[in-house]
């Protein structure tokens, strides 16, 4: 073994990791089930950034000699009523249909972890106004608090993703900080204190990476719950306006039923029931990995 | 008589991360009815999964080989059946932390009747009057008071006392009693040792004590068998180990005990860690760690053999016993001052 | 017995001054109407730097609340705390005087296995102490991490290791060395050899008798164990219910033991020829816990 050198102060404090430890290390965590799950969720969000390189049509061209046409060469997925290319519409739509959910799960825990930090680590009148406040907001069912932003700033994107955001994050931050006072009272974490180290030092440096699988494990799942509701939303006509292409947008396509292409409706749903499993079913693997880790 | 528990090469291997760990290596042990063997050893020596094995506790997955009988009955070709109605009558245990093996939301009362009303058929009010009995007999004050208590209103001393009394009920043969006392302060642990002497006394039960203390082991115990790395080093009369340790490993544990009586300038130590089963290699389990190592120490695993009065596992024991011991004391202060890393 | 000083601020000789400490768990308590529970009635002492106290008692004697007072972590109902002429029976007002008040006192848990971040390797811990309580480069830093892992018998390929992958010693090596990055006056041990194995006990107590003679540290060490006490301590208060029953140096107290409550806790000492009904002064088998 090579005696101590100054790199490594530094690689003890970054952990910088190789690719294939990587892959080894998630294998290990996911499991291959896992694995795919997460291979498909990562095969959709690259191809909804590359979509104007992947999608063979741009989601709105329409193609009026080819209106419902049932899959071929040139329509590998076929039409819709307007002769619009289903897989294109749900290549592009899976811009819109991740970046929300995306969203809203971000604005949550950016804003839940700090919340559940500050209250596990001062506890006692701050703990209680904190979890109170919280309560508070969980009372208040998410759909209806998007209606009322709708209601206030007209239908969008962004509404609706904020108004989820606030919604979800009361049960983030609850969870989190049930971890995080676990942790906080471990003896290394009065070993911090002893020695003086700052509250956010703490809290940033220690107590938050160490519940890192219950964090991710809260933002997979509440991934998979943004994509559902945001896609409701999309169905309502709160979200999303046609004719973007959406997948909540797509699902929202009763003429489609109605004249006897179920198709039309079946691949947005098939393809958000797909992406909803995969990620919750990774989210239930590092949930798991944390109760395995605990034993 | 015939011995009451035997346990004969005594193998047991749990899977760790897809591959099997050996954490018993070869145990025989016997015990005749009424007498008490203590089982000594530090942590990962095998001692609690040796008690496990025996009540048929050990995880999922486990291997275990080698006989384990009780009472003339072969355990490992017991049904899991069979294993319960044993436990419920004939072997009790106590656990090293009461206040986890106790159901906190159910008064005493109903945690001591539980297994006799709903096991074994015992009116409630008779199996009330017994549960009072036995607790007069832990030396509870007030048995009918503390009937109705809750676990958290007792300290863990009485708590202890309540696990003993739950063992009583069910009037066994034999007792395990894992570490029970190293969660109490030492005076409580002193009330609970003198208890559970008398109670051995009066109710001629045989027990299997395991600790890590070996004054205290020679305190309850009529037996000693000192357990290392999975394997039992040394078997021997409980007033023997403690004035004439015959494996080197019980005599380093001896002198390594911090003295209450004088200070030392360096406190005799053994080099290195304790090993787990797994980690032995060709040769003793203790050689790296032992002042008399020699080169077939190494090499070859020493058998057990009868030394003096003891069943000893050690290359050079018949040699020791014969006027080595006490040029080995000698030895062990200079190890004491040479050996400081571990 | 070092004497307890008049004006223990001006006495910077002293490593720790406590003056009619007093800590009482109330508000359950006085919610339901009872009195305040005293955990800590009263106690004080003195350590001259470089000086060992122990503090002995079982469960509920109130030591581990004066180690957490001591330390900052639970904050006195009343008497006065003094570190190197420092007073501390406040809390630290800013940053700077938090990581002064860490740079003079540090302390040693119980629990090696959670007294470490399961994700910090032996360096990075290390490197953190040093960051936070010196001005050194980083290669200094380095240099003086290897000194500090030779100082408490690991080597440097322990200085990778997570700390799931050391025994339950080598990670109260760790935490001593953690303790002693920043060089402090006196470093409070919470039954820091308790969960050891006896082998690895010895081995910890000669470390830290060693360490003590070699950097001048004071100990507060706090234990059940009286053996273990003797060992490592110069002086001993010796605390029932919160209160010190006997104090003062080691032989003197555990030799010839004045009070009742010591006779008993040396008496339940196992030993050979050992007796437990001999344990006497039995006042308190009820059911009931006051």
């Amino acid at each position: 073994m090579s005696t101590l050198e100054a790199g490594d102060l530094k690689s003890a404090r970054t952990r910088l990791l190789v690719a294939p430890k990587l892959m080894r290390r998630l294998h290990r965590r996911l499991g291959t089930t896992g694995m795919a799950a997460a291979g498909f969720v990562l095969l959709v969000a690259i191809a909804a950034v590359l979509a104007p390189l992947v999608a063979p049509y741009r989601p709105n061209t329409e193609d009026f000699l080819a209106v419902n046409a049932t899959p071929s060469g040139a329509h590998l997925l076929g039409t819709d009523e307007l002769g619009r290319d289903m897989l294109s519409r749900l290549i592009w739509g899976a811009r819109t249909s991740l970046l929300g959910p995306a969203i809203v799960v971000g604005v949550a825990t950016g804003i839940a972890v700090p919340l559940a930090a500050i209250s596990a680590w001062f506890g006692g009148t701050v703990d209680l106004v904190i979890s109170r406040v919280l309560d508070l907001i969980f009372a208040f069912p998410g759909l209806l608090l998007a209606i009322l932003v709708v209601a206030l700033y007209g239908p969008g994107l962004l509404p609706c993703a904020i108004a989820l955001a606030i919604a979800y994050m009361p049960l983030i931050a609850r969870v989190v900080r049930s971890g995080l006072m676990r942790e906080r009272n471990k003896a290394y974490v009065s070993a911090l204190d002893v020695q003086g180290v700052s509250a956010f030092a703490a809290c940033a440096r220690h107590l938050v990476p160490n519940v890192s699988s219950i964090i991710w494990a809260q933002v997979t799942v509440s991934f998979g719950y943004a994509l559902v509701d945001l896609a409701a939303l999309s169905f309502l006509g709160l979200n999303i306006q046609p004719p973007t292409a959406d997948w909540g947008v797509m699902v929202n396509n009763e003429t489609a039923l109605l004249d006897g292409h179920p198709l039309q409706v079946l691949y947005p749903c098939l393809v958000i029931v797909l992406c909803v499993t995969s990620i919750a079913y990774i989210g239930n693997r590092l949930a798991g990995d944390e109760q395995g880790a605990r034993r | 008589m015939s011995p009451l528990l035997e346990v004969e090469h005594l193998r047991v291997q749990l899977p760790v991360g897809g591959e099997l760990r050996s954490v018993i290596r070869d145990v025989d042990l016997t015990l005749e009815p009424g007498e008490v063997l203590a089982m000594v050893g530090e942590s990962g020596s095998g001692k609690s999964m040796t008690a496990r094995a025996i009540m048929g506790l050990l995880p999922p997955g486990a291997e275990v080989g080698g006989r384990i009988a009780f009472d003339g009955a072969d355990l490992s070709a017991a049904s899991s059946r069979q294993l319960r109605e044993l436990r419920l009558r004939r072997i009790g245990m106590i656990f090293q932390d009461p206040r986890a093996a106790i159901n906190p939301v159910h008064r005493i009362g109903d945690f001591l009747t539980e297994v006799l009303v709903r096991e074994l058929g015992v009116p409630r009010s008779d199996a009330m009057k017994r549960a009072e009995g036995v607790l007069q007999e832990v030396r509870i004050r007030d048995p009918e008071h503390c009937l109705h208590q809750y676990p958290h209103e007792l300290s863990g001393g009485m708590l202890q006392r309540v696990m003993i009394a739950a063992v009583l009920l069910s009037e066994p043969d034999l007792i395990l009693a894992d570490e029970p006392t190293t969660a109490l302060d030492v005076t409580t642990q002193a009330e609970v040792i003198a208890l559970l002497s008398d109670l051995r006394r009066a109710r001629e039960l045989a027990m299997v004590f395991i600790t890590h203390d070996l004054e205290l082991a020679a305190a309850i115990s009529d037996r000693i068998a000192v357990m290392y790395a999975g394997s039992v080093v040394e078997t021997v009369a409980a007033a023997e180990a403690l004035t004439r340790p015959l494996h080197p490993y019980t005599e380093a544990l001896l002198e390594s005990r911090p003295d209450i009586a004088v200070r030392l300038d360096v406190i005799p130590q053994i080099s290195g860690r304790p090993i787990a089963a797994y980690e032995v290699d060709a040769g003793c389990p203790f050689h790296p760690r032992c002042r008399y190592a020699e080169e077939q120490c190494s090499l070859t695993p020493p058998k057990t053999a009868l030394v003096g009065t003891g069943l000893v596992m050690c290359h050079r024991a018949q040699e020791r016993l014969g006027g080595l011991h006490i040029s080995g004391e000698q030895n062990s202060l200079a190890d004491g001052l040479g050996a400081q890393a571990g | 017995m070092t004497p307890i000083p008049e004006a223990p601020r001006d006495r910077e000789d002293l490593a720790v001054v406590a003056q009619s400490l007093r800590k009482s768990f109330d508000t359950q308590r006085r919610r339901q109407g009872q009195p305040a529970l005293l955990a800590v009635d009263d106690v004080s002492f003195a350590i001259a730097r470089g000086g060992s106290l122990g503090i002995v008692g079982e469960s509920g004697s109130g030591k581990t609340t004066i180690a957490r007072m001591l330390t900052g972590l639970v904050r006195p109902s009343g008497g006065t705390i003094a570190v190197a002429g420092r007073d501390r029976s406040h809390p630290a007002r800013g940053s700077a005087e938090r990581r002064r008040r860490g740079h003079e006192l540090q302390m040693v848990f119980q629990d090696p296995y959670t007294s470490l971040d399961p994700r910090q390797r032996v360096v990075g811990c290390l490197d953190e102490a040093l960051r936070l309580h010196t001005e050194l480069g980083s290669k200094d830093r380095v240099e003086r991490i290897r000194e500090l892992l030779e100082h408490v018998g690991l080597d440097e390929r322990h200085a990778r290791s997570l700390p799931r992958e050391l025994s339950g010693g080598q990670r109260q090596r760790v935490a001593i060395a953690r303790a002693l990055a920043g060089a402090p006056v006196v470093i409070v041990l919470d039954e820091a050899v308790s969960a050891l194995d006896v082998s690895i006990q010895a081995q910890v107590l000669n470390l830290l008798n060693r360490l003590r003679a070699e950097t001048g540290v004071a100990y507060v060490f706090i234990s059940h164990n009286l053996a273990v006490v003797r060992q490592v301590c110069d002086d001993v208060l010796v605390l029932q219910h919160g209160r010190v029953v006997e104090s003062g140096a080691v032989d003197e107290v555990l030799d010839r033991p004045q009070h009742e409550y010591t006779r008993r806790l040396l008496a339940s000492i196992p030993t050979v020829g050992w007796d437990p009904h001999s344990v006497s002064g039995r006042a308190d088998v009820t059911s009931r816990i006051s």
